[in-house]
């Protein structure tokens, strides 16, 4: 926002000029070096919008917005031609100002932010006129469905009525729920407030939801990167936990590596670990089985007992595995290379069903 | 009311989640108004079949018909269901009314409408006088009667459950799984419900379908599925305790079949024997299963029983009210007896066991499934 009206002015202004909040601090400035500074000495001055004031150095003016927030736009008094060029630039940065005010609501602002469309200046304006709380633990939970007959934002907002949080479209099948943790609240409240309404939507919408859970940030700034990772965990969900409706970024594990790793480097792993061919000799019964042990930490009376498997048919899976793979799975190195070689197997063949 | 039909239904992930077959030929005809459970741990396709027959997961192959209607391309809103959820979220704000009410108002549905559904379904709940209040004012068991009134309201053909008791504690669990046998009779719907819970699958369904790794293992009456279950998995899956298992070996002599657990000889009663015999099962290695009510320790069973007597040495007893149980060791197997609560047995003792020959199951080794059926 402020990058952009930077631009248009520095194309059409060649002396020094700038533009302040309705504090003083500099948000634009012909020499960049300044921006983040105070003007000086304003205070004493009586910059008011309808007219230019001249001070030791500078015209100033001031633009106000609908909305309560104020600027004082300035430039160099050196040229007497500055005089009525400060009118024209406090004009242009009014209309620019009404226009993101009237075009740009808050839910605009928000938007941009999860998607780090925005500069830290306009973030720290967006901020301030939104009466938005900067420093608070947030997280995006991002939910994925099925074009919805009905409004899923109003759904969310009756689920969690009372709540400081936000609710932003991205799109006709997408929504972006960003949450103010309290103090006793985090990863598991997220993941209980992401599967009630995952499970709320599909019960009365009868929509099939997905939902991901980005990580825990700390300024309202970061909720581009909490926003970025839930769908992270939306897309290596997918691939990794298909039969999960809800994916937390806090707990992809490898599933992040391989899905953030090169193509040809996870290529030429399979190659060394574990062929594809390899794997085409392992029935669903294998796989599944190999699952469950993987989830029961490698104890083969526990996946025995909750497979509802003897112990010994529970073996004789883990030997047929070792016979075609040459690895066995009751040690640990080589249940960490089968696990990763499968893993990186499906992400490979997504790519090339993508393709 | 609707019958549910699932033909030859599969369920296969793409290459890139696995290329698993979560679901694989899946055959089944749900009654009218029956309450079906759909059974197996973690993994074995029951959440995925139900999300098939609601629409909200695509089937690979196969047709799901509610009532004579194809849906395989029908839209879940179209498909006249209604589902409850384990995480379901009441809105805090709201009236159990306006909670109630909510979907319907969503749709559009006229204002008397809505009224009249909502107090009809309240009515069938008992829950008529907590209609003012909020959900923070009601109990756990309230709660949980609002979630199931958001759906009664729709009016739909088919209930489908999955795992809705699984968030409330134990007792409020037991006292739930009465409340949904009382509705399933006073709606006279089709209820579909999945569950990894044998209790649940066993008090609450008319018909249980038993599955592991999308294989469908048996469909029958909860009773019929303890007493005479199909295979091992089941046979251990329903039941708790669950059934004994302990290796054997069966021998036919003339017109008598024993089977040989270690050094004990059981002789099998002449209805079974018939079973056995000519069978080409002689000399077989088997499974021998044993629910741990079949296992006595009356001196009345040991008598009457010569035949099926064996030594047990007892480690541990758990007086439990009603009954005790020993956990003793038969043959070098570990067993559990579920015995009269005034059993004299002691840990350290060798006690005589009679096994009621008339109820144990014989299992092929190999394949795991039961070498017949009473």
């Amino acid at each position: 926002m402020f990058g952009t009206l930077k631009k248009r002015l520095l194309l059409s202004i060649d002396d020094y000029f700038g533009i302040a909040d309705g504090n003083g601090r500099i948000i634009i400035c012909s020499d960049e070096t300044q921006e983040g500074d105070y003007l000086k000495n304003i205070g004493k001055l009586d910059i008011s919008p309808n007219e230019v004031t001249t001070g030791k150095d500078l015209f100033y003016q001031s633009v106000a917005i609908p909305g309560k927030l104020d600027y004082i736009v300035y430039i160099s008094n050196k040229s007497e031609g500055n005089y009525k060029l400060l009118g024209l630039i406090a004009l242009f940065v009014e209309s620019f100002f009404n226009n993101l005010v009237a075009g740009g609501d808050s839910d605009d602002f928000c938007r941009k932010v999860l998607y780090g469309e925005i500069d830290n200046e306009e973030l720290r304006r967006g901020i301030e006129l939104y009466k938005i709380r900067d420093k608070a633990q947030r997280a995006v939970l991002v939910l994925h469905y099925n074009e919805a007959e009905y409004s899923v934002s109003e759904m969310i907002s009756n689920i969690f009525p009372e709540d400081d949080n936000m609710i932003i479209e991205l799109g006709r099948d997408k929504i972006a729920y960003i949450i103010t943790l309290k103090d006793d609240q985090g990863i598991a409240y997220l993941n209980k407030s992401c599967r009630s309404i995952v499970d709320t939507l599909e019960e009365e919408l009868m929509v099939s939801v997905h939902g991901g859970i980005g990580n825990i940030v700390e300024n309202f700034g970061s909720i581009s990167l909490s926003c970025s990772n839930a769908e992270l965990a939306l897309s290596v969900g997918d691939i990794f936990e298909y039969e999960n409706n809800v994916s937390d970024y806090n707990t992809l594990g490898i599933g992040k590596l391989i899905y953030t790793s090169d193509k040809k480097v996870l290529e030429d792993f399979l190659v060394e670990s574990v062929s594809r061919k390899t794997f085409e000799l392992l029935d669903d019964e294998i796989i599944k089985t190999v699952q469950s042990f993987f989830k029961n930490n490698l104890n083969i009376s526990e996946t025995a007992r909750q497979m509802y498997l003897h112990r010994n048919t529970l073996v004789y899976r883990i030997e047929k595995v070792l016979k075609i793979t040459g690895l066995d799975l009751r040690n640990f190195d080589d249940a960490v290379s089968f696990k990763a070689a499968y893993m990186v197997k499906c992400y490979i063949d997504k790519l090339n069903q993508e393709r | 009311m609707a019958k549910v039909v699932l033909r030859n239904v599969y369920k296969k992930y793409e290459p890139s989640r696995g290329g698993i077959t979560a679901v694989s030929d899946f055959n089944l005809s749900i009654e009218d108004r029956e309450f079906l459970v759909l059974l197996g741990p973690s993994g074995c396709g029951k959440t995925t079949t139900l999300r098939m027959v609601a629409g909200l997961e695509d089937i690979s192959a196969g047709e799901i018909y509610i009532g004579d209607k194809l849906v395989n391309d029908v839209q879940p809103k179209d498909r006249d269901i209604a589902m409850v959820f384990q995480n379901y979220a009441l809105y805090p704000h709201m009236s159990v009314f306006d909670n109630m009410a909510f979907g319907l108002k969503l749709r559009r549905t006229p204002k008397d409408e809505i009224k009249r559904r909502v107090h009809e379904a309240a009515r069938i709940l008992e829950i008529e006088h907590l209609l003012d209040r909020k959900p923070k004012a009601l109990s756990g068991g309230q709660q949980q009667r609002v979630a199931l009134g958001r759906a009664i309201v729709r009016e739909p053909k088919v209930f489908l459950m999955d795992e809705p008791l699984s968030n409330l504690d134990a007792k409020l669990r037991g006292q739930m799984r009465v409340e949904l046998t009382k509705l399933h009779q006073r709606l006279a719907t089709t209820f579909i419900f999945v569950t990894h819970d044998q209790v649940e699958a066993m008090t609450m369904g008319t018909r249980i379908v038993c599955m592991k790794l999308g294989f469908i293992q048996q469909v029958d009456s909860p009773q019929a599925m303890y007493e005479n279950p199909a295979n091992m998995y089941v046979a251990g899956f329903i039941g708790t305790p669950q059934m004994n298992f302990i290796d054997g070996v069966v021998i036919e002599d003339g017109k008598d079949a024993y089977l040989k657990i270690g050094n004990s000889k059981i002789k099998m009663p002449e209805n079974r024997a018939k079973k056995i015999i000519g069978q080409g099962y002689d000399g077989k290695e088997v499974v021998v299963g044993l629910r741990p009510e079949h296992l006595h320790d009356e001196q009345m069973y040991i008598d009457s029983m010569p035949g099926a007597v064996v030594d047990a040495n007892v480690e541990v007893t758990e007086l439990l009210g009603p009954e005790a149980l020993v956990y003793c060791t038969i043959e070098g197997t570990n067993m559990i007896a579920r015995v009269n609560p005034r059993t004299k047995a002691r840990p350290g003792d060798v006690i005589k066991i009679a096994l009621d020959t008339a109820r144990l199951h014989v299992f092929d080794k190999d394949t795991e499934n039961a070498m017949f059926v009473d």
